[in-house]
């Protein structure tokens, strides 16, 4: 418990630092080794929950998509968001790097070509991961060996959530210097360790006129929440 | 804050709203702010100590601005829309299907 509070205060803390974003957008090109696919989808969470976009193919054969939240992970499939039951045919985990960067993606397999050194990394160590192949002493070498770049933070993140020990996780962030939990987008992101939530947490809010009132959200089939 | 006006304008077909959510600590400056537009959505204050530390976690709320789109039950379907314009364009899509 006391270890838990710990980490919640760590993260707590790092989710003050406030960096500013690089404005430069990461230009991610995909090619499918099947051309009837015409459809991807753009996933925030890697179990493909959270569905952010829908890249459809270009006229190159080929599909685009560009974000600005540079050193964010990205999970890209063509499983269907609404589609619980399908099984998908192509999975790419993508760390949006500066500039255009390329992946080549093979159906049925998870795994993929790219010219990005650090998602080549991330792809190795995903397979590894999706193999049972889990030496944790690997991942840690693997950790400090990439500790100037995101695959840290990547790493830190995808085992954070699933499957090691507090003991280990805390060894882990150890190893990691600060900066890759403050300068990269996705570091700041793991504040909490948690998956995204499903549901809005119940609040107090104030209007103008000082009243206080539950915060709800019935008035409309939808709301946008500005922070 | 952005200044959603015509954005909200082009969309009144759309059954949505927006609310903003301030976590100012700072309540004058928050009304100051207010008092010196009109704005066609609710503003609303999270006041001190009420769930800020629950919110910074459970929403892992630490940079502003950030937008996110709810349902009418309070679901959350998207955590991090990056701007008004890809909300919107979200829940279009939402209410197609």
């Amino acid at each position: 418990m006391k270890v838990h509070l710990v980490k919640i205060a760590f993260f707590a803390l790092l989710g003050f630092i406030n960096c500013k974003e690089v404005a430069a957008s990461s230009m991610i090109e995909i090619q499918l080794d099947d051309p009837t696919f015409n459809q991807l989808y753009v996933f925030r969470t890697f179990n493909l929950e959270e569905c952010i976009d829908t890249i459809t193919i270009a006229s190159d054969g080929k599909f685009h998509w560009e974000t600005q939240e540079i050193n964010e992970l990205f999970f890209i499939s063509d499983k269907k968001p609404d589609d619980e039951n399908r099984k998908h045919n192509y999975y790419c985990s993508v760390m949006a790097e500066k500039g255009p960067i390329n992946f080549t993606l093979y159906k049925g397999q998870d795994k993929y070509d790219t010219n990005s050194l650090t998602n080549e990394e991330i792809a190795n160590f995903y397979v590894n991961a999706n193999q049972n192949i889990f030496d944790t002493l690997a991942i840690e070498q693997s950790i400090i060996k990439n500790n100037n770049n995101a695959f840290g933070v990547f790493a830190l993140k995808f085992i954070g959530s699933t499957r090691f020990s507090e003991q280990t996780f805390q060894t882990l962030i150890n190893t990691l210097e600060e900066r890759c939990f403050t300068q990269f987008y996705y570091g700041r992101q793991m504040k909490g360790l948690r998956y995204p939530i499903k549901h809005f947490p119940e609040i107090v809010v104030k209007n103008q006129e000082d009243q206080i009132m539950d915060l709800e959200f019935t008035s409309a089939h939808y709301t946008v929440i500005d922070f | 804050m952005a200044n959603y006006e015509n954005i909200l304008k082009q969309n009144e077909d759309l059954n949505f709203k927006v609310i903003a959510l301030s976590i100012d600590e700072e309540e004058q400056d928050w009304k100051g702010f207010l008092n010196k537009k009109q704005f066609s959505y609710a503003h609303y204050l999270i006041p001190n100590g009420a769930k800020k530390d629950s919110l910074s976690i459970d929403v892992a709320l630490q940079t502003v601005p950030r937008l996110m789109v709810v349902n009418d039950k309070g679901d959350v379907l998207q955590g991090r829309s990056e701007s008004l314009e890809s909300a919107i364009a979200f829940i279009r899509s939402m209410d197609k299907k």
